[in-house]
């Protein structure tokens, strides 16, 4: 039996930044994934880094994961994409216009720089937006990551750390007596850990049970559509209003259409399938924002299962009832912070006097 | 020579399409990507990061090498039939 | 909005026109049954027997497959089958709903079953140079030749391996074009071996056997044990080295076309769209479809036609067509156990025959280890995306080890075609190079769109306030 100070259940981002931030501090850390190292949700995400479609609350956090992740080169690897973007929040109507400005309020008092501008103005900083908006918030701290690099970065970085991992490996029971934990995978091996920290996402709600730790964690499943590789057509990240959409150029030309339009999908066998009328509903939107994006072709489409608390808060910090039991998961537009919210985490377990109360889980218990 | 084979088919009325603004004959309802590659325009796109030209390739429609524009809309060019007037673009149009 | 939702709900779905396609859409009328007929083609007859187009008026001189399509499509008016030709499908999701688009918009239509005959497409083992314009697959050149009636060329390369080579050669010759070489990996000996199999099908035989006696008669140099190992272009069309597989021998030659081919590939597009469960087969052609032996797919309500369940080849693509359709006619409780029986003894027993002789073309196109070892590490081995072999190999030095995981790092397969390219050469290679078996690399996660989709053909003009109107994203 193998022994470990720390292990891991879940390679995404929560779990890997923990983990490396840990493995930085002289810990020994395995980090374990039914899958592979961010093959889900943190690897098919939209990538976006906005504070537009940002939980209010969640601002603070969100602008110090931005920051990382505009320094990748130093705390995880250059192996992946990150682009700092203008990010523009489109109101198309009235009504839109008065939402945004009321949200855009709230946000800027939760410590996000955003402004309100003119057409005029949103025309100057990207001139391929629809010109029938009514107005725009305008923020500078946005961008975007090329998340289907995450595996790639995150693996390199975590095994530059000495962090073990151990993919394709699936916890059927987790035992604990003697402060030790003791966890049985499902192909008979079994690893000791002084340590454990949940981070499986959109399963947290199954791997939580394996303490007899009741909570509902939603799937919300996410339909993701690209096009392929076109000639420059936008130069910003747009959102709208209400925060359904979220739409982007990279680099390479192809053009990321997101948003959060579900489709459907299951954890039990990791299922999921795409929702003809809301894909049209996304591209529509899309398409009405930039209109020269209509001359272009899609791609591919896939999904991503996204993880939400009861109420779409984060639950990070310690598991109740057991000793150095920790859990992450559930962050709302949680690639952008994942990076940051990792290494609170981390600097807790580490003794650091960190204030996670207001995603405590005892709020669900 | 005219790489047309004509033992078992008359082909219909002969039409005029213009590529790149060049004038070129060919008959209507013959295979576009075809028309273009035995006209000797084989070089039909650039490929994305290498900037290599590309041209058909599997003609089943899987590929998607054969990519042309026509009316400023990507199409793939081996599903295309030959009408009178057509105006096709190729060579670096993903710029 | 330009997404047309067709509420008729068929019984049938059928995929693909090709010789299968139509034999089970036929066999399904023929008992009553609501049934559509789907293809991207302009009319029946699949790859194989793909139809001349619309405008070409037939004269007295016949071509066999020409004839043998038009019966198709005799077959499809007489029982009044309802087709939906050149519709690309995009989209297929469980339940069953289709969607497809033509020129002009989007449809989608439903039915509470699908028969699948989409055929295969062609396996083309990367070299140096294989992205030139002007090095085009073998079964394009057939495509060519048989259906838009033309010569590539005046003069052509043909490569690779497998009976296409000869079928090729003997259109090429017939239809008075020039033949620079045939270059085949197989070796003669290799072609004597198989022939005791192949004579099991008598017809193809004789074909055969008047193509290479076309070729013999013509004096077309042919370089057995042998492949292409680099083309570059020169004025006066394409330069290429011919390497010997067994002596190491290199020859180059000037022509103006490659065709080359090494064999045919199962489309599994729809079926890992609608995830069901696949096996790595090599000698039916890699990833298929996991059939049973009555060809239902593992996923209730699809059935197998034609070469999709593991390739046998166009004598049998109608008969597999019959079973399919059989079987899916015995489940709906619309022919009795005894019907049933009858139907498929005899058709079992004649697919039995066929595939001692499909055996024996998938020898004939089996890849040489050495065609994969000898690929250059600069040569690009996703087309789409531009993706060579070394940088595949260094994603697999980081760790990667599977094929989606290969996708996620170094974009092979995000492109328009969705990998099928090059899935089976990058499998193949990343196998080769960790000493793994193929199938533990797994296949492409099935992605919507199969064919890339034009936006506009989607969503027509709209006015914004028709959006459909979702509840804001929580604050």
């Amino acid at each position: 039996m193998t022994e470990t100070d720390v292990a891991i259940i879940g390679g995404g981002i929560n779990g890997g930044s923990t983990g490396l931030e840990l493995a930085k501090n002289g810990l020994n850390v395995t980090i374990i994934d039914k899958n592979f190292i961010c093959r889900g949700a943190s690897g098919v995400n939209a990538g976006t880094l906005t504070m537009h479609m940002t939980r209010a609350q969640l601002i603070p956090y969100a602008k110090k994961g931005w920051e990382l992740w505009m320094n990748t080169s130093e705390w995880l690897s250059k192996e992946i994409d990150v682009e700092k973007k203008n990010g523009l929040c489109l109101a198309f109507t009235e009504d839109e216009e008065k939402l945004l400005i009321e949200r855009s309020k709230i946000r800027k008092y939760y410590g996000a720089d955003i402004s309100i501008i003119s057409i005029k103005e949103a025309q100057r900083i990207d001139p391929n937006i629809n010109s029938s908006i009514k107005c725009a918030a305008f923020c500078e701290m946005d961008g975007y990551v090329s998340a289907n690099q995450t595996g790639n970065a995150y693996s390199k970085a975590l095994k530059e750390n000495k962090v073990k991992i151990l993919e394709n490996y699936d916890v059927s029971k987790i035992d604990y007596h003697k402060n030790k934990y003791v966890i049985i995978f499902k192909n008979g091996e079994k690893l000791t850990a002084s340590s454990i920290i949940l981070a499986t996402g959109v399963n947290l709600e199954k791997t939580l049970k394996l303490l007899q730790i009741n909570i509902k964690i939603k799937c919300l499943p996410q339909q993701l559509i690209v096009s392929e590789r076109m000639p420059k057509i936008m130069d910003t990240v747009i959102t709208v209003a209400n925060g359904k959409l979220s739409l982007k150029q990279f680099k390479n030309g192809t053009v990321l259409i997101g948003g959060g339009w579900p489709g459907i999908g299951n954890i039990e066998d990791n299922y999921t399938e795409t929702k003809p009328e809301n894909l049209i509903g996304n591209m529509m939107l899309a398409c009405h924002a930039i209109p020269r994006l209509k001359s272009s072709r899609v791609a591919r489409v896939w999904l991503g299962l996204e993880a939400e608390t009861d109420d779409a808060m984060p639950i990070i910090g310690e598991i109740p009832n057991y000793e150095n039991a920790y859990v992450i998961g559930s962050i709302h537009s949680g690639y952008t912070s994942g990076p940051y919210m990792g290494k609170l985490l981390a600097e807790k377990i580490l003794g650091k006097d960190i204030d996670l109360s207001l995603f405590d889980i005892k709020r669900f218990l | 020579m005219d790489l047309r084979v004509s033992n078992y088919f008359d082909r219909s009325k002969k039409v005029i399409i213009s590529v790149n603004n060049k004038k070129i004959e060919a008959y209507e309802g013959e295979c576009l990507a075809l028309v273009l590659f035995v006209n000797n325009i084989k070089k039909l796109r650039l490929s994305p990061k290498k900037k290599q030209s590309r041209g058909i390739f599997c003609l089943m429609g899987s590929c998607q090498e054969c990519v042309v524009l026509i009316d400023d809309k990507k199409v793939i060019s081996c599903n295309i039939f030959i009408k009178d007037g057509m105006k096709i673009k190729v060579g670096d149009f993903d710029k | 909005m330009a997404i047309l939702i067709n509420n008729r709900k068929y019984d049938v779905i059928v995929i693909g026109a090709g010789p299968s396609g139509v034999s089970s859409a036929v066999n399904c009328a023929k008992k009553g049954l609501k049934v559509l007929i789907v293809d991207l083609n302009s009319n029946t007859g699949g790859q194989i027997y793909r139809a001349p187009p619309k405008t070409y008026k037939s004269i007295s001189k016949k071509l066999k497959e020409n004839e043998i399509q038009k019966q198709l499509s005799n077959e499809i008016k007489k029982f009044k089958i309802e087709t939906a030709y050149n519709h690309t499908v995009w989209q297929v999701s469980p339940g069953f709903k289709v969607n497809a688009f033509n020129e002009t918009s989007t449809i989608q239509w439903q039915s509470k079953s699908l028969i699948i005959a989409t055929g295969t497409y062609e396996k083309i083992i990367p070299f140096e140079g294989w992205t030139i314009p002007g090095v085009i697959g073998l079964a394009a050149c057939t495509i060519i030749l048989k259906a838009h009636h033309f010569i590539p060329s005046k003069k052509i390369v043909l490569a690779g391996n497998g009976p296409l080579l000869m079928l090729v050669a003997y259109y090429v010759i017939q239809f008075g074009g020039k033949i620079d070489a045939i270059v085949d990996t197989s070796s003669k000996i290799d072609w004597i071996k198989s022939s005791f199999s192949l004579m099991t099908n008598p017809k193809n035989f004789r074909d055969g056997i008047k193509w290479v006696f076309k070729i013999f008669l013509n004096r077309i140099p042919v370089y057995s044990n042998s492949t292409i190992e680099k083309a570059f272009e020169v004025d006066e069309g394409i330069k290429l080295k011919i390497r010997n597989l067994k002596t190491g021998k290199a020859k180059n030659i000037i022509s103006e076309t490659i065709a080359i081919g090494h064999g045919l590939i199962p489309s599994t597009d729809i079926t890992r769209l609608l995830r069901a469960e696949h096996i790595y087969d090599e000698q039916k052609g890699g990833w298929i479809a996991k059939v049973d032996r009555f060809l239902r797919s593992s996923v209730r309500g699809v059935y197998l036609a034609g070469d999709g369940a593991g390739i046998s080849g166009a004598l049998a693509a109608s008969d597999k067509g019959l079973l399919a359709s059989s079987t899916l006619l015995y489940d709906e409780k619309i022919i009795s156990q005894k019907e049933f029986d009858q139907n498929t003894y005899k058709i079992l027993k004649k697919l039995d025959k066929y595939e001692v002789f499909s055996k024996a073309i998938s020898k004939l196109n089996s890849t040489p280890k050495k065609i994969i070892e000898n690929i250059d590490n600069g040569t690009v081995i996703c087309r789409c995306e531009d993706i060579t072999k070394s940088e595949i190999l260094r994603a697999v030095d980081q760790g990667a080890r599977d094929i989606n995981q290969i996708k996620s790092w170094t974009r092979l397969g995000m492109g328009p075609c969705q990998g099928r390219t090059c899935q089976y050469a990058a499998s193949k290679i990343v196998a080769e190079y960790l000493n793994y078996e193929i199938d533990n690399l797994g296949y492409l996660t099935g992605r919507s769109p199969i064919r890339p989709v034009p936006l506009d053909r989607v969503l027509g003009d709209f006015d914004y306030e028709k959006i459909t109107k979702v509840e804001a994203a929580p604050l």
